[in-house]
């Protein structure tokens, strides 16, 4: 099997494929600290794409509640499971091994869902990818067993709805909205016979050619992020298409020029959590350097957006800045060993990171270039940190502008003075 | 004819009956440990970093459909969660941003004459 070079990993694997790269990768952050879990994105991709008759149970956005919920269920812990009993006890990252550049996260020492598959001989040999096909349960509730602040009329047992019994557990959870990665490594494309899928060289988005594919259903087993589906009524099976008309900046509403825009998940977000755009790409598939690109600056520079699940090895060019309230170990499994140095960029960030934040969701275009107009100190502000501790934050009234890949400028966020809300009866005779 | 008293099964509300541990329908969840408290904190500092004051932030732990938010709400109470935030605003501030969108309208707009329709619609009664 060819070997190619997993940056997220720090080395080398073993990949059906030689590496190809795209020029551009489409890439994205999403911030489930701020995530209320509205689930307006989920709608808007549903309303736009998978709609008909074959795709009821298709979701090709959706946002789940962790630990408990998951769409399909338990698809997360199912896949962890499988990859501990292929290399028991030996899923781990060496931290020590870091370099900026080639190693962020150190050196991953376990093995990838394609490493584990050789492991698993079938009938036809060994599967491209590591992977399960979820049972039609397992797609048809994509809510069930969420963490249920109500679901309905309390028991006298304190539980709700009568579907869950849950031990003693106290408050946390957060909201993990998904889409398909567009991995770098696809697990679906390692895993199709057909060759039906495949990964457009000026964007990187993932595509399967409805023409060629058959619906031998391998893509739904491989890809571990679970986001390749079946449709029974066309018999092929369908991926998130990552809005491709919009990132080719064919909406003209949107995109009078023709710049591309943002996809309709992140576009419909109210919550402001979504940052999505195109990464510049070497040849070799390094990440050309682009430090005034936001997504180069959050996820590279600053590595305080962090890929999903990067152990299984795809490469996913979906990041995540940690929800900081979750147990620490959670997030390590889920994130991986980046996780503290996240934290705590992201928990009292400077003055760049702060502007640079404010463009989540801030134009329907994609942002391509940033750049940062400094004004005066307008105030502090308190801030927790990981451990707990307070610190204090200061702000300034900087404004934080965004062009689009033609180079015009889309928008222009401006950060006030922040005001507090005090409440009267302690402060009687306040002004 | 008569049902056979011996046959009969009382029925249950669904949600009132027993889980059954071979049910595969069925969670049955590992605790991990958490504190709400903290997630409490933070939540309101992201909230106030959004700009949301009191009332805002009142009425999402409120709402039963944002469960993260609900779930705390449904743990301290209205008025403990309502002291809480007070004390926590009071001390993280609220950050407001204001954001202008440099995006020429697309040509493609076209204002609809409401006056020709209305007349058409008179013309056709």
């Amino acid at each position: 099997m060819p070997e190619v070079y997993n940056w997220q990993l720090g080395r080398d694997m073993s990949y059906p494929y030689e590496a190809h790269y795209p020029e551009w990768q489409f890439a994205f952050v999403f911030n489930p600290n701020r995530c209320i879990g509205c689930q307006t994105c989920t709608m808007a991709c549903k309303s736009t794409w998978t709609f008909s008759k074959g795709q009821e149970l298709f979701w090709w956005n959706n946002v789940e509640s962790k630990p408990f919920g998951g769409y399909p269920q338990n698809w997360d812990s199912k896949l962890l499971n499988m990859l501990e009993q292929a290399n028991p006890g030996k899923q781990t990252w060496n931290i020590s091994e870091r370099e900026p550049e080639n190693k962020p996260y150190g050196t991953f020492g376990g093995m990838t869902i394609f490493e584990a598959a050789e492991q698993r001989p079938g009938p036809d040999g060994p599967q491209a990818a590591l992977g399960y096909l979820p049972t039609d349960d397992e797609w048809r509730h994509p809510n069930i067993h969420e963490d249920t602040a109500a679901g309905g009329e309390s028991q006298s047992d304190g539980q709700y709805g009568g579907s869950a019994q849950l031990p003693e557990h106290k408050v946390w959870f957060f909201h993990l909205a998904r889409i398909c990665n567009h991995c770098t490594y696809p697990g679906c494309l390692a895993s199709c016979p057909r060759q039906a899928i495949y990964k457009r060289p000026e964007d990187g988005i993932v595509l399967i050619d409805q023409s060629r594919c058959r619906g031998y259903r391998k893509c739904v087993e491989g890809c571990p992020y679970k986001k390749a589906m079946y449709r029974p009524t066309t018999r092929t099976s369908e991926k998130c298409v990552g809005c491709f008309p919009r990132i080719e900046g064919k909406d003209p509403t949107i995109s009078p020029t023709g710049a591309p825009a943002e996809t309709r998940c992140m576009a419909a977000c109210v919550g402001k959590i979504r940052l999505q755009g195109l990464v510049k790409k070497n040849p070799d598939g390094t990440w050309a350097d682009d430090p005034k690109n936001p997504l180069h600056y959050l996820i590279r520079q600053r590595q305080v957006a962090l890929p999903l699940y990067p152990q299984f090895g795809t490469e996913p060019n979906g990041y995540y800045i940690p929800p900081r309230w979750v147990p620490r170990n959670y997030l390590i499994q889920m994130f991986g060993p980046g996780v503290d140095h996240a934290i705590e960029q992201y928990s009292c960030p400077d003055r760049e990171l702060l502007a640079v934040l404010q463009l989540f969701r801030a134009n329907q275009q994609i942002i391509f270039r940033y750049e940062i107009e400094e004004g005066p100190k307008v105030g502090e502000l308190e801030v927790t940190m990981p451990s707990g501790e307070t610190k204090v934050q200061e702000l300034y009234n900087d404004t934080v502008l965004g062009f689009n890949k033609l180079g015009e400028e889309v928008v222009r966020v401006t950060i006030e003075e922040p005001t507090f809300e005090r409440p009267a009866e302690s402060h009687v005779n306040s002004i | 004819m008569e049902p056979s008293r011996g046959a009969f099964v009382p029925k249950v509300h669904p949600a009132t009956r027993p889980v059954e541990p071979e049910d595969p329908m069925n969670l049955f969840a590992v605790e991990v440990p958490g504190d709400p408290e903290l997630m409490l904190r933070l939540l309101v500092e992201e909230y106030a970093r959004m700009g949301w004051g009191l009332d805002a932030q009142l009425a999402l732990f409120r709402d039963p459909f944002y469960v993260a938010a609900h779930g705390l709400w449904l743990h301290y109470g209205e008025e403990a969660l309502r002291r809480r935030l007070i004390a926590m605003l009071a001390r993280v501030g609220i950050v407001r941003t204001k954001t202008t969108a440099s995006v020429p309208p697309s040509e493609r707009l076209v204002q609809i004459d409401l006056s020709a329709a209305a007349k058409g619609r008179a013309d056709h009664a």
